[in-house]
């Protein structure tokens, strides 16, 4: 923009102008004004939003950039159920080599027991008719190592119970997963709403059907009983 | 026995497999993802026992039960349904679809081999 001594310059210059001389000044004028406005629009032109964090590729819906696949809700969501699944699959993966460690344990165990119990019947005869003789120190010391053994195997046993009850716990993660898909369903039905706001290929992914209800563990044992009960009706012909 | 499980989720056909092999069921368990799968498999094999989950894609565990008690060739085959749904509408129209025993998550191996035991009685 000119300030107000350019104008009065410019006024007088006009006056001492043609007309001809007047039109070619105020074109010039017109043109310059123009291309520095386009500049300086240019020079603070602010850069286009970038959400698709860069290389992800973030899809245009009239005009709006929608956040990229690993930021949308449902997708997310879904990544975590798949994820949990897979570290869950490694766990129990885990737990059955213990198991199968355990097992061998035990068979070792076994494979040594017959030996043993023959060395005792074989000392425990040595000992009754030779009362005073040395070998009676060693027996005690073979009755420890059989208290020993028994105590492997009962520490074995409680380790293949532990596991078999860390395995049974794992079940919690199916559970959770129904309940993050009960979670999907309201986002699914927000998205309904929102229309394209939450866009995801969610819809073209066959779902299993959502979970009315799922148990409070502590409510668990009066479940079973119920369950039970019903069944017991239905056997009886008293739910038609 | 053969036994098959059907259940999207992996680690519920896993659980499950496993826990039958402790209780004495191990001999041959089969897998299936969904009840479309499933009725594929039963197509083929005989089944002793089918183990259910209700919620899966594909193919629902309802919709299953269902087609497996409308099919001459498997519709005697016992069924166990293991799923997360409580509410007794649900365990009731579980049992009319033709489901023998119903089991909520989650369960005991103790619980999955009575069931067992129980369905196994109604087919003697």
């Amino acid at each position: 923009m000119a300030d107000q001594s350019e104008i009065d310059a410019l006024l007088e210059e006009l006056s001492k102008k043609d007309s001809e001389e007047l039109s070619s000044i105020m074109d010039s004028y017109e043109e310059k004004d123009e291309s520095e406005i386009q500049d300086k629009a240019m020079e603070h032109k602010p850069e286009k939003a970038d959400f698709s964090g860069g290389d992800v590729e973030a899809e245009k819906l009239e005009g709006v950039r929608l956040p990229p696949k690993e930021h949308r809700v449902i997708d997310r969501l879904d990544e975590i159920n798949k994820e949990s699944e897979e570290k869950v699959n490694k766990l129990f993966e885990k737990l059955e080599a213990i198991s199968s460690e355990v097992d061998e344990v035990e068979q070792l165990i076994e494979n040594i027991k017959p030996y043993v119990n023959k060395h005792k019947e074989f000392m425990d005869f040595f000992v009754e008719h030779f009362p005073k003789s040395s070998i009676k120190k060693n027996y005690e010391y073979f009755k420890n190592i059989i208290d020993i053994l028994n105590e492997i195997e009962n520490r074995v046993n409680t380790i293949r119970d532990n596991t078999f009850d860390a395995m049974d716990i794992l079940q919690f993660q199916d559970i959770t997963r129904q309940k993050i898909e009960r979670v999907i369903s309201v986002i699914k039905a927000l998205h309904e709403y929102l229309n394209s706001w939450f866009a995801s290929d969610y819809e073209r992914t066959p779902r299993a059907r959502v979970a009315h209800t799922i148990v409070d563990e502590s409510e668990k044992d009066k479940v079973d009983q119920e369950v039970e009960e019903i069944i017991k009706q239905m056997q009886r012909g008293e739910i038609k | 026995m053969r036994i098959i499980t059907v259940d999207d989720s992996s680690t519920m056909r896993r659980i499950i497999k496993n826990t039958l092999k402790r209780i004495g069921y191990g001999d041959e368990i089969l897998e299936a993802e969904n009840g479309k799968e499933a009725l594929e498999i039963l197509e083929n094999t005989d089944v002793d026992l089918i183990i259910t989950d209700w919620n899966m894609p594909v193919m629902d565990g309802l919709t299953f039960v269902k087609k497996v008690r409308a099919n001459k060739k498997f519709d005697d085959v016992p069924i166990i349904m293991v799923t997360t749904e409580a509410a007794k509408e649900d365990i009731i129209t579980a049992l009319k679809a033709g489901v023998n025993n119903y089991i909520v998550k989650p369960f005991t191996p103790q619980v999955l081999k009575e069931k067992i035991e129980a369905v196994m009685g109604l087919k003697d």
